[in-house]
């Protein structure tokens, strides 16, 4: 027989099923976006690991090193001189066909055995392989992949690399299976792919397997390199790209707890709805000899079953939407980090569990509260609403306290730790201080309203006064209101800044007319250079006062890269770089001495300080640079370290130039100037030209799309705030049926009652708007000085936008409206005797 | 009858013989096998070469040392590198070391990395005492280093296994794993033809032929390195040279290869093409040179081969390592046993080529040696 309480229990949940449905559906929207971010991280880390894995095979070690990459003479002296089998020489390069990309990945298929399988002769037609190693610019495709650019077996076909056209034949498919993760890769010998590159006899990396023996080996390796080569685990390798993104992704799944958190708050909303209105119930149970811990694993099960619904629901529509999610974390990713193909989303195991454990686990903890609660009901029940609201009363002040402990404890988190977690630590922090002290701020502001209306009209009196009556629960919805709205408002602020400290970046920084690179080119890669005949035309053009030239490379240094900018920039008086340490001086030693620049977030991701120095590999062995100084860059979250280009070139022998930014002589017309350059390079290379206007445009394009999930995570938020708040307002004013019929049977309109209701609705929620500016800007500190600064380096000043904190009020009282309308409706339309026989 | 059927295992097996690995398994009428790098090419570039390759049609006059270096114009070649070694105690090894060079098309293609011509190559050492056998291979496009060949200096090469020297001073060398030969080699004696003044015919149709010739006698010295233990040895290597485009007959399944070296100072070669019934082909022939300079031809009639005891592979297939060979025209009759039985290469086409032991007599008089057997064609379906 099912136990008396269940029974109860259950008539409980099914009372009121708009209301328990509302809390499901909202703790499951919360699990939803909780999971939907978890699959969406793990599709792209898994995609990335997949191509990364396909990519480099069963490579134990990569040879690397930078720019240029490491002359064929290593590789052939690591087989012939060391005996290396297990050793394959490779060729990265990225072309464009049309508008996609290519990644082609040159290889020695007679080397290819111990590396991967699907590019390795035996895998291949005798036929293919051999046109492969016989004709230049032979490639292979996967079959997906082919079909999607629209090339068939045989057929020839037209790319650009770096400024320059190439014809590639599609001589044979890969393996679909084999290559998974890969899309867009085009395998090609390693001929052919030296061809491509521009650069004859240089390699980008070799490849080893190393298995017996491996320190003897790697020291033997080591022997034979060129001193800016170095060895290096492909575990590690990988782990270094991917590491990239860690911040990025971090940051998605904070906010994706949030969206949890706040349906808890919905949960616990629900459940001490459910405990309150059946007091009665309990002290009957209780009175015919059900026992204390029978009532609380009744209660606690209805949790259980809120929820385990709930779970379920999210992490099904998380799987759901995970795609969607996937697409924008991706896009992030390539534009951000890495070229990466994100494929499909798919629900791990882990992400499934996660998604029910907070679910059930949050529902449990969040109902605790109100079990506790329904198990101290004494079999004498006293009735009435008064006393326990006293006692709510009672607990508020203490709440408020703890709130403001936890609030203070923020504070310190923020200013005394460093790490990331911890940043995030004082983020929670301070929410939940907030929440916790919000339903005695409520309450205080209801009771000073109150006060303030005793002595105007009656329907102000009740109005006004009834605000704080339902304090139990109008509190907590209140809190989550606030919660959702700071967040809301702290995320905008942040956002918001960082767009302005952007834009006057871009202002200060791009001061050239016009920028020219190499059509389909590739940043951070040796090839991407413009032809230096090219180069020369264009400063000699009459209508061009002067130009600043850039190499941008990355340095293999062991694991990482270092992105490497070497620019020689006209004198104009100002300099277009600010720094933010270093001074006078570091532009002195910038210009003169073995000194290089970094920006802000390289200097804070290798703890570099001026007056550091800085190791790089460089052809001519390791060489130590002094760090003259820190400049503001928010190109990139990895940095980037700047270096007079004189000096780049003293080290490293690449007289490459892989961007020009043209100065035109005072009055020239923009058209004019871009056509000419474009005519001096007619037919030696294909270039790319961004007038200054369209760079600084596009820039701020990339800067929103970044943001665009954000954004996304944003609303969702809102959305299960806004569920929160109706469904408590909605029940408060339920519960407060006889109140109200008592008021109507006294004389009050059911417009007056209406308006009443309403009114008193969008009061909290005006009031949930207002308190969510001042935790909004605390929030938007904390994002910008703790998060933003220890996730990716960057600083930024503060910028007090107006619109969200309107968009924060704003929604606030929309939201509280429409959580008053249906009740206030319902009140209306009963008749004071039902209202008075109800319940 | 066995026929030559490769196995889907190696890539390479099923790289250069044609086959998709999904199409394991129905490879159609398994083609004619001679040496090795005969099959992997016929199966590689198909039963008709390119009309552009040279072909071998007349018989010439060698010229060294040009003749040691390439003939990038046909489409196959090898160096066969083959020798007892005797270490002190009566231990004795057995070194292979083969160098092949196929044309994947005619003509001139040689840049950094791009070429028409691929090398690949055997490496194996026989330990009798040890009863251990290790065998190697490597494949390599010529690439900026990684193998090739030439005359003069004589080079021919693969990574770190190499044979290279100049005038009769050559350097053996090759290693892997655990197990490294490095020998010095004096070629002191004039190669021999074989066949027609080199022109070795396989068949009757002109050009199914080869240009062929052994340096026989080569001193050899040096060391054996097995893990951590050098032996220093000493003993007698065979070259034998070869280029040709042209295929076998169909007719031909395999061959049985001898090169022995013999205590009277002569060197008898012989190689017995065997149709599908295991029967001695018309072109079946062998060279018998001696200490003063002469050098014999024979003729299919000239020996008869009979295998005595077989051994069977890992993969199922039989190998005679014991046989007696009977020259009768010349009186003499020979006792062929392998040093120990399996010498087999688990290579891309598996094949057993190792150490043997001569005994018997010739004109009454006791004659002995030891050599090389290379079998193939053997393999099971």
């Amino acid at each position: 027989m099912i136990p008396l309480a269940w029974r109860a229990s259950a008539a409980g949940l099914l009372r009121y099923p708009l209301q328990s449905a509302l809390a499901v559906l909202g703790l499951a929207l919360g699990v939803m976006v909780f999971v939907a971010v978890d699959i969406a991280n793990q599709g792209a880390r898994r995609a990335f690991d997949l191509s990364m894995q396909a990519l480099a095979g069963r490579a134990t070690h990569h040879v690397v090193a930078g720019p240029a990459g490491l002359a064929d003479e290593v590789y052939v002296g690591l087989r012939r001189d060391l005996g290396l089998r297990d050793a394959a020489p490779v060729v990265e390069l990225s072309v464009r066909y049309g508008s996609e990309t290519l990644r082609v990945l040159g290889i020695d298929p007679l080397a290819e055995r111990s590396f991967r399988g699907f590019a390795a002769a035996g895998a291949l037609a005798p036929a293919v392989w051999r046109r492969l190693l016989l004709e230049p610019g032979a490639v292979l495709l996967a079959a997906s992949t082919a079909a999607r650019v629209g090339v068939q077996v045989g057929e020839a076909f037209e790319v650009g690399a770096s400024g320059r056209r190439h014809t590639l034949t599609l001589v044979g498919l890969l393996d679909e299976h084999a290559t998974r993760g890969l899309d867009n890769l085009a395998v090609t010998d390693i001929a052919s792919a030296q061809s491509l590159r521009g650069a004859p006899a240089r390699l980008t990396r070799i490849d080893l397997m190393l298995a017996e023996d491996e320190a003897r080996t790697l020291e033997a390796v080591r022997a034979l390199l060129p001193p800016e080569a170095s060895i290096v685990p492909a575990s590690a390798r990988a782990r270094a790209t991917r590491e990239l993104a860690g911040a990025f992704t971090l940051n998605l799944t904070a906010m994706s707890l949030l969206a949890v958190v706040i349906g808890l708050f919905l949960i616990y909303n629900t459940m001490h709805f459910n405990v309150l209105r059946r007091r009665e119930l309990f002290g009957v149970l209780r009175a015919i000899g059900v026992t204390r811990g029978e009532v609380l694993r009744a209660v606690l099960l209805e949790a259980l079953l809120l929820g385990a619904c709930a779970a379920a629901l999210g992490i099904l529509a998380g799987d759901a939407i995970a795609g969607r999610l996937l697409a924008l974390v991706g896009r992030t990713l390539n534009d951000l980090y890495f070229s990466v193909t994100v494929g499909e989303a798919r629900l791990s195991t882990a992400s499934l569990m996660l998604g029910l454990v907070l679910g059930v686990v949050g529902s449990l903890a969040s109902a605790l509260v109100p079990a506790l609660e329904a198990m101290s009901v004494s079999p004498v029940a006293a009735i009435a609403r008064r006393p326990l609201e006293r006692r709510v009363g009672g607990w508020l002040p203490g709440l408020a306290l703890a709130g403001a402990a936890l609030l203070a404890g923020a504070g310190v988190l923020a200013i005394s730790s460093t790490g990331l977690a911890a940043g995030f630590a004082a983020l929670a922090a301070l929410l939940v201080g907030s929440a916790l002290a919000v339903p005695w701020l409520t309450a205080a502001a209801g009771a000073a309203l109150g006060r303030l209306s005793r002595r105007g009209p009656a329907l102000w009196r009740h109005t006004l006064g009834g605000i704080s009556a339902g304090i139990s629960r109008t509190g907590v919805a209140v809190a989550a209101l606030v919660v959702a709205l700071s967040a809301t408002v702290g995320v905008a602020l942040m956002v918001g800044s960082f767009r302005v400290a952007v834009q006057d970046w871009l202002e200060s920084t791009l001061r050239a007319d016009i920028y020219v690179r190499p059509a389909d080119g590739f940043s951070g890669v040796v090839e991407n250079a413009l032809d230096p005949a090219v180069v020369e035309s264009i400063t000699g053009l009459p209508a061009v006062a002067a130009v600043s030239v850039a190499r941008f490379v990355e340095i293999a240094d062991g694991a990482r890269t270092v992105p490497l900018f070497a620019v020689r920039m006209p004198d104009l008086g100002q300099r277009s770089i600010r720094l933010l340490a270093g001074g006078e001086a570091a532009w002195r030693a910038f210009d003169t001495q073995a000194a290089v620049l970094v920006s802000e977030p390289y200097a804070f991701h290798n703890r570099l300080a001026a007056g550091d120095t800085l190791r790089l590999p460089t052809p001519r062995g390791a060489r130590e640079f002094a760090v003259a100084g820190i400049y503001r860059d928010y190109g990139s979250d990895r940095g980037v370290v700047m270096m007079r280009l004189a000096l780049y070139r003293e080290y490293w022998d690449d007289a490459g130039i892989s961007s020009l930014g043209v100065y035109l002589r005072p009055g020239e017309p923009l058209e004019t100037a871009t056509a000419s350059i474009r005519a001096v390079a007619e037919g030696r290379q294909a270039l790319g030209l961004r007038a200054n206007r369209d760079l600084k445009r596009v820039s701020l394009a990339v800067f929103d799309r970044t943001f665009e999930i954000t954004g996304v995570l944003r609303w969702l938020t809102v959305i299960v705030a806004v569920l929160a708040i109706v469904t408590s307002l909605g029940a408060l004013q339920l519960e407060r049926s006889r109140e109200l019929a008592l008021l109507r049977a006294l004389g009050m309109t059911p417009l007056q009652l209406a308006l009443m209701i309403v009114a008193q609705t969008v009061l909290l929620g005006l009031f949930a708007g207002l308190l969510a500016v001042p935790v909004g800007i605390a929030l938007s500190q904390l994002l910008i000085h703790v998060i933003n600064a220890r996730a990716f380096g960057w600083s930024m000043d503060f910028v007090l936008l107006a619109s969200p904190l309107a968009e924060a009020l704003a929604i606030g009282g929309a939201v509280a409206l429409l959580a008053g309308i249906v009740p206030a409706w319902q009140s209306a339309r009963r008749t004071p005797a039902a209202g008075l026989h109800g319940e | 009858m066995r026929t030559a059927r490769p196995r889907c295992r190696d890539w390479l097996l099923a790289a250069v013989l044609g086959l998709t690995p999904g199409a394991c398994g129905d490879v159609g009428e398994p083609p004619p096998v001679a040496r090795p790098g005969d099959s992997v090419l016929q199966r590689a570039l198909g039963g008709e070469a390119d009309p552009g390759f040279a072909r071998a049609l007349e018989p010439r006059d060698f010229d060294f040392p040009a003749d040691h270096g390439p003939h990038p114009a046909f489409r196959n070649e090898w160096w066969y590198f083959t020798g007892v070694l005797h270490a002190e105690g009566g231990r004795a090894f057995g070194f292979e070391l083969t160098f092949f060079r196929v044309a994947l098309q005619p003509g001139e293609l040689r840049e950094r990395w791009r070429s028409n011509q691929i090398y690949f190559a055997h490496f194996a050492v026989s330990d009798p005492h040890a009863g251990r056998f290790h065998a190697f291979e490597r494949v390599s496009r010529p690439g900026p280093g990684l193998a090739g060949a030439a005359g003069e200096p004589f080079a021919v090469w693969i990574e770190d296994w190499s044979v290279r020297g100049s005038g009769g001073n050559w350097r053996l060398r090759a290693r892997d794993g655990d197990l490294a030969v490095d020998l010095r080699l004096a070629v002191s004696r004039e190669p021999v033809s074989n066949g027609e003044r080199g022109l070795s015919r396989r068949s009757a149709v002109p050009g199914n032929a080869s240009f062929y010739y052994s340096v026989p006698r080569i001193a050899a010295q040096g060391d054996v390195r097995i893990g951590a233990t050098r032996h220093p040895v000493q003993g007698l290597v065979w070259l034998d040279r070869e280029w040709s485009t042209g295929a076998l007959s169909a007719d031909q399944v395999g061959w049985d290869w001898f090169a022995l070296h013999l205590d009277d100072g002569s060197n008898l070669m012989i190689y017995r093409l065997r149709d599908a019934d295991g029967q001695p082909h018309a072109y079946s022939a062998g060279t018998w040179s001696y200490a003063d300079g002469r050098v014999e031809h024979l003729g299919r009639e000239d020996f008869r081969a009979t295998a005595l005891t077989t051994w069977r592979a890992p993969d199922g297939s039989r190998y005679p390592i014991e046989w007696r060979l009977e020259l009768p025209r010349h009186d003499a009759s020979l006792r062929v046993a392998a040093l120990m039985a399996p010498q087999w290469l688990d290579v891309l086409v598996p094949y057993w080529e190792g150490a043997v032991r001569a005994t018997g007599a010739r004109a009454g008089q006791p004659l002995a040696g030891e050599g090389y057997l290379e079998m193939t064609g053997y393999a099971v379906q």
